[in-house]
C-alpha cells in the first residue's frame, strides 16, 4: 500500500472514531412489535461486561471499497477543515465578547443590586376585601365582625371595604458562612406597613384618638443576628441556635406560624391579648435533639425541640421599662416515626412564659409591677392530606383597674382556645412535587378547605365574658408564591360590657409575595 | 317515577363505590431524576427514550386515560415522598430508596429491570492534588445521600476495606454538588455521568469509577403500586410491553449512536453519554431481565443497606421482584432469547 494512502487511512481512523456512532440521525418513531432482530443478541458470547472496558474494535481495512470510502471522509474533513475559522472570524468573535464585557459590566454598575454580603430579599402583601353582616358606624363597635386594620376617623353606613393588612419586605443572608460546619452567622431584618396609630400587628384602634389616619407608615419587624452553634452542613445532626436581637417570641403555634403557612386569615383571639403577634426583643436559645433523618425519604425530624429566651417583654422597637427581664420557655415532643407510618408528624408542646409589666396610671404615675404570665400546651397533627391542630392558652394579667380616682390593680385569668381541621387537595405541601422538572412556571394548584373554632374568654371570674367564632374558609394556591383565600366568620359575642350580637363576615383575600 | 329514580341513583352509588371502571383516568409515572437546569428529561436508559417516543401517552390515547410523567429533581427520595402520598402509580428509580421505602411498609412490587453496571466517578477539582481514593481520605466527600450513588459508593470503600467515617461525608444533591466542586467547597464529589461535561470544561477530573465491577455499580428499575397493579393488572401488561420494546430498541448496538443523542436532550452532552456507556454492550446494561445476577445483586444491596444502617429491616427481594408481567411481555413480543441471562458474578450463561 503506498506510504500516503496508509497516512490517510490512519488519519482518518484516528479523527473519525469518536463520531462513528453518535453521527447518525435518532428515528423519530418507536420500533414496531417484534422488530428487534433476536440474532443481534450478544447472549452466548464468552464477552463479559466487566471484560469489555477499553476494549477498541478496530475496522478491517485493505479493500478497495475501502479505500475508497477512507479517501471520501478524508476529503470531506478536509472540506471541513477549509471552513475553519479565519483571522476575520477570530476578530469577530474577539470584538463580540469585548462588547459583552462592556455591556456586563455597565449593567453591573447601573442596573444591579449590590450589597456587601449574601442576601435574599422577599416580600409579602395581602390585598383584602371584607363585606359585614352589619352596618358599621362610628365608633367602631367592638362586638360584632369586622375585620379592619386602617380605619378611617369616620365611619358611616360601611358594609364592606378594601383593604391591604399587611406588607412586608424583609431581608435575610448570611455574615459569615462556615464553609466547613455550616456553623453561620445570619441575620433577618423586616419592615412592615403599620397604621400610623397602632403597632402592627396588633387590632387597631377602632374609636376615639386611636383611630388611624392613612398616614401609614414602615415599622421594624424582626431585626436580630443568628448563630448556629452546632453544625448545619448535615440533614440529620441536632440544631442549637442563639437569636439576639427583636424577634417573635417562640410561644405555642398560632402566634409563631408565618403567614405563608397559616391557613385562617385573622389570628386566634387570644393571640391579641398575648402580644405575642409583637417582636420581642431579647436573647433566645433554640435546639432541636434526638435528630433523625430519613434520607430515603427526605424527611427531618427532631423528637425533642426546645425554646428559652430572655426579653424585655414590652414590645417592639422600644428599651426595657423595668428592672425585670421576661422569661420564656418551649417543649416540644414529636413521636419518632418513620415517613409512611401514621404517627408521622404528631407533636405536644407546652410553653411557659413570665414577665412583669409596669402599671400606670392615666397620668404615667408608676403604680407598682404587675404579672404578665402566660401558659399553653398545643397539639400538632399535619399528616397530608390533612392536618388538625389545637392550642389551650391561659392568661394571668395584672393591670390597672378601678377609677382614675381609685385606681386598683385587678387581676385577669383569661382563657383562649382554637382548634383547626384542614384538607388539601392538590400537592402543594409537598416537598417533591414542588421541587419536580419543569419548562415553565408550573405550580400544582391546591384547595384547601378548613374549618376553625376560636374562643377566648376575658376574664374566667365571670360567666359572660366569652367571644366566639367560627371560620369556615378555602384557600386556594396556584403560584409558587400566592394564595387567595376566602373566610366567612361568625363571632358570637357573650360580653357582659357589650350587646350581645351573633355577627357575620365574609372576607376575601389575596396574598403574594415575592 | 320516584322509584325510578332512586334506583339510578343507587345503581350510580353501587358503580361509583366499587369502581366497575376498566382503567384508571391517568396514569402517573415518575422519574428519579432531572436534566440539566431541572428540565424534565433524563438520559442514560431505555426509560428515557420510552419517554421520549412517548410511548405509554401513545399506548394509551385510544382509550383516553391520560399519561403524567414527574421528574423528581430531588432523586429518589423525592419519588418516595410522592409514593408514600399517592401521587405516583409506577416510578422509575435507583436501588436504595427503593429498598429503604420497601423496608419501610411502601407498598410496591419491581416488574423490570432497568439498567445495571450504572458506575459511579468519582471527581475531583482539577486543582486537586487527588490521584486516587486513598488520597481523599479524611477529606469533604459529596454524595447525594438516600440514592443509589450512596449505597455504590459505601460498596466502593468497602471493596478496600475502609468506612465512611475515613471521609467527611457531605449529604449534596448532584446539582448542588457540582457546584461545590467548581467553587471549591468539597475535595470531591460522587456521581453519576453528570460529571463528563465539568470534566470536559476542563474545572473536574475522575479519579475512580466502577466501571466493570458489577458487584459496586448500581441498579435501577420500574416499580408499581401494588394497589394499581390489583386492580388494573391489564394495564400494567401494556406499559411493561410498551417499555419493553424500547428497552430492545435501546439493547441493539446499531441504535447505540440514536439513544445517545435521545439522551442529549436531558442537556447532558454526548461526553457524558459516550463515557457512561462506551466501554459495554448495550445489550447487558439495557436488559430488562430479572437474572440471577439482578437478583443477587439486589439481596447484596439490602444486607449491605442493613449492615449501614441505612435500612432498617430486610424482606423478601425475590417476593418483591414480580415478574409475571415481564415474562407475559417477553412472550408477546418474542423476546423470550433476546437479552442473555446473567449469573450472580455478572457474566453471561447462554
Amino acid at each position: 500500500m503506498h506510504t500516503h494512502t496508509r497516512s490517510l487511512m490512519a488519519a482518518a481512523i484516528l479523527i473519525t472514531a469518536p463520531y462513528a456512532s453518535a453521527q447518525e440521525a435518532p428515528s423519530d418513531k418507536p420500533p414496531k412489535t417484534g422488530e428487534p432482530d433476536s440474532s443481534k443478541s450478544g447472549g452466548g458470547k464468552d464477552v463479559t461486561p466487566a471484560a469489555e472496558k477499553g476494549k477498541d474494535e478496530t475496522p478491517a481495512a485493505g479493500t478497495d471499497a475501502e479505500l475508497q470510502k477512507l479517501k471520501q471522509e478524508v476529503k470531506e474533513l478536509q472540506e471541513r477543515l477549509d471552513k475553519s475559522a479565519t483571522d476575520s472570524d477570530i476578530q469577530g468573535v474577539q470584538t463580540d465578547l469585548e462588547n459583552f464585557k462592556y455591556q456586563y459590566q455597565r449593567d453591573r454598575d447601573t442596573k444591579s443590586a449590590l450589597s456587601n454580603r449574601n442576601l435574599l430579599i422577599t416580600g409579602l402583601i395581602q390585598s383584602r376585601y371584607g363585606y359585614f353582616g352589619e352596618t358599621i358606624n362610628s365608633p367602631v363597635p367592638g362586638n360584632v365582625a369586622n375585620t379592619s386594620v386602617n380605619n378611617p376617623p369616620v365611619l358611616h353606613e360601611r358594609k364592606s371595604t378594601f383593604d391591604t393588612p399587611n406588607g412586608v419586605v424583609s431581608f435575610s443572608g448570611l455574615l459569615f458562612r462556615d464553609y466547613e460546619k455550616a456553623r453561620n452567622l445570619g441575620f433577618n431584618f423586616s419592615v412592615a406597613e403599620s397604621p400610623a396609630s397602632s403597632n402592627f400587628g396588633a387590632p387597631a384602634a377602632t374609636t376615639g384618638a386611636g383611630v388611624s389616619n392613612n398616614n401609614a407608615f414602615l415599622t421594624v419587624l424582626d431585626a436580630n443576628v443568628v448563630y448556629q452553634a452546632l453544625p448545619t452542613i448535615e440533614n440529620d445532626g441536632d440544631r442549637l441556635s442563639f437569636t439576639l436581637g427583636q424577634q417573635l417570641a417562640p410561644f405555642g403555634l398560632e402566634a409563631n406560624t408565618t403567614e405563608e403557612l397559616k391557613p385562617v386569615i385573622n389570628n386566634a383571639l387570644f393571640v391579641a391579648p398575648t402580644t405575642f403577634n409583637l417582636r420581642q426583643v431579647g436573647l433566645v436559645a433554640k435546639g432541636e435533639f434526638l435528630s433523625q433523618y430519613d434520607f430515603g425519604y427526605g424527611y427531618r425530624q427532631s423528637i425533642f425541640a426546645f425554646a428559652l429566651g430572655v426579653l424585655n417583654g414590652n414590645g417592639p422597637n422600644r428599651d426595657d421599662d423595668n428592672g425585670y427581664k421576661d422569661v420564656i420557655s418551649r417543649v416540644a415532643i414529636t413521636v419518632p416515626a418513620d415517613y409512611k407510618s401514621w404517627l408521622r408528624e404528631l407533636r405536644i408542646g407546652g410553653s411557659v412564659y413570665q414577665g412583669k409589666g409596669n402599671i400606670v396610671d392615666a397620668n404615667n404615675k408608676y403604680l407598682g409591677y404587675g404579672q404578665k404570665n402566660r401558659y399553653g400546651y398545643d397539639f400538632y397533627y399535619n399528616h397530608y392530606p390533612f392536618g388538625f391542630t389545637y392550642e389551650y392558652v391561659r392568661i394571668a394579667d395584672e393591670v390597672l383597674g378601678g377609677t382614675a380616682a381609685a385606681p386598683v390593680v385587678a387581676r385577669f385569668d383569661r382563657l383562649g382556645q382554637t382548634a383547626t381541621f384542614f384538607y388539601s387537595f392538590g400537592e402543594q405541601f409537598l416537598k417533591s412535587i414542588k421541587s419536580q422538572g419543569k419548562f415553565d412556571d408550573w405550580w400544582p394548584k391546591t384547595y384547601q378547605p378548613f374549618v376553625r373554632y376560636d374562643s377566648y374568654v376575658a376574664d374566667r371570674a365571670k360567666s359572660d365574658q366569652k367571644i366566639k367564632i367560627l371560620t369556615a374558609g378555602l384557600n386556594i394556591f396556584f403560584a409558587e408564591t400566592t394564595k387567595a383565600q376566602i373566610n366567612y366568620n361568625r363571632r358570637v359575642q357573650d360580653n357582659g360590657l357589650l350587646p350581645k350580637v351573633t355577627s357575620n363576615e365574609l372576607l376575601v383575600q389575596l396574598q403574594f409575595g415575592f | 317515577m320516584k322509584s325510578r329514580i332512586l334506583a339510578v341513583v343507587a345503581a350510580l352509588a353501587v358503580t361509583s363505590i366499587l369502581g366497575f371502571a376498566d382503567n384508571p383516568r391517568i396514569i402517573r409515572i415518575g422519574y428519579a431524576g432531572v436534566g440539566s437546569g431541572n428540565r424534565p428529561i433524563g438520559g442514560g436508559s431505555y426509560a428515557n427514550i420510552q419517554a421520549d417516543w412517548a410511548a405509554i401517552d401513545n399506548e394509551f390515547k385510544a382509550d383516553g386515560i391520560q399519561v403524567k410523567h414527574t421528574y423528581f429533581s430531588g432523586a429518589g427520595p423525592a419519588v418516595n415522598e410522592a409514593l408514600a402520598n399517592n401521587q405516583l402509580d409506577f416510578a422509575w428509580q435507583g436501588d436504595l430508596p427503593a429498598l429503604v421505602a420497601k423496608a419501610g411498609g411502601l407498598p410496591t412490587k419491581l416488574i423490570l429491570a432497568n439498567s445495571r453496571y450504572d458506575a459511579i466517578y468519582v471527581g475531583v477539582p482539577t486543582s486537586s492534588t487527588a490521584k486516587s481514593l486513598e488520597d481523599l481520605k479524611g477529606k469533604r466527600v459529596a454524595v447525594f445521600k438516600g440514592t443509589n450513588l450512596q449505597l455504590a459508593f459505601y460498596n466502593l470503600i468497602a471493596a478496600r476495606g475502609w468506612k465512611d467515617t475515613d471521609f467527611k461525608i457531605i449529604n449534596m444533591s448532584t446539582a448542588d454538588g457540582n457546584a461545590a466542586i467548581l467553587s471549591g467547597d468539597i475535595d470531591a464529589q460522587v456521581t453519576g455521568p453528570d460529571i463528563f461535561p465539568l470534566v470536559d470544561r476542563g474545572v473536574a477530573r475522575i479519579i475512580s469509577d466502577t466501571k466493570g465491577r458489577p458487584k459496586e455499580s448500581r441498579l435501577s428499575h420500574l416499580l408499581v403500586v401494588e394497589g394499581f397493579a390489583a386492580k388494573y393488572p391489564q394495564i400494567v401488561q401494556r406499559v411493561v410491553n410498551v417499555s419493553l420494546k424500547a428497552a430492545a430498541w435501546n439493547s441493539d448496538e446499531n441504535n447505540r449512536g440514536k439513544a445517545y443523542q435521545i439522551w442529549t436532550k436531558s442537556g447532558f452532552g454526548l461526553s457524558a453519554w459516550k463515557g457512561d456507556h462506551d466501554w459495554i454492550k448495550l445489550i447487558y446494561r439495557e436488559s430488562p431481565l430479572f437474572d440471577e445476577f439482578y437478583r443477587t445483586q439486589y439481596k447484596h444491596l439490602l444486607k449491605t443497606a442493613i449492615d449501614l444502617k441505612l435500612v432498617r429491616r430486610s424482606f423478601d427481594v425475590d417476593a418483591w421482584l414480580d415478574d409475571r408481567y415481564l415474562n407475559q411481555g417477553l412472550k408477546d413480543l418474542k423476546l423470550e432469547n433476546y437479552w442473555p441471562q446473567q449469573n450472580a458474578e455478572g457474566k453471561p450463561v447462554r
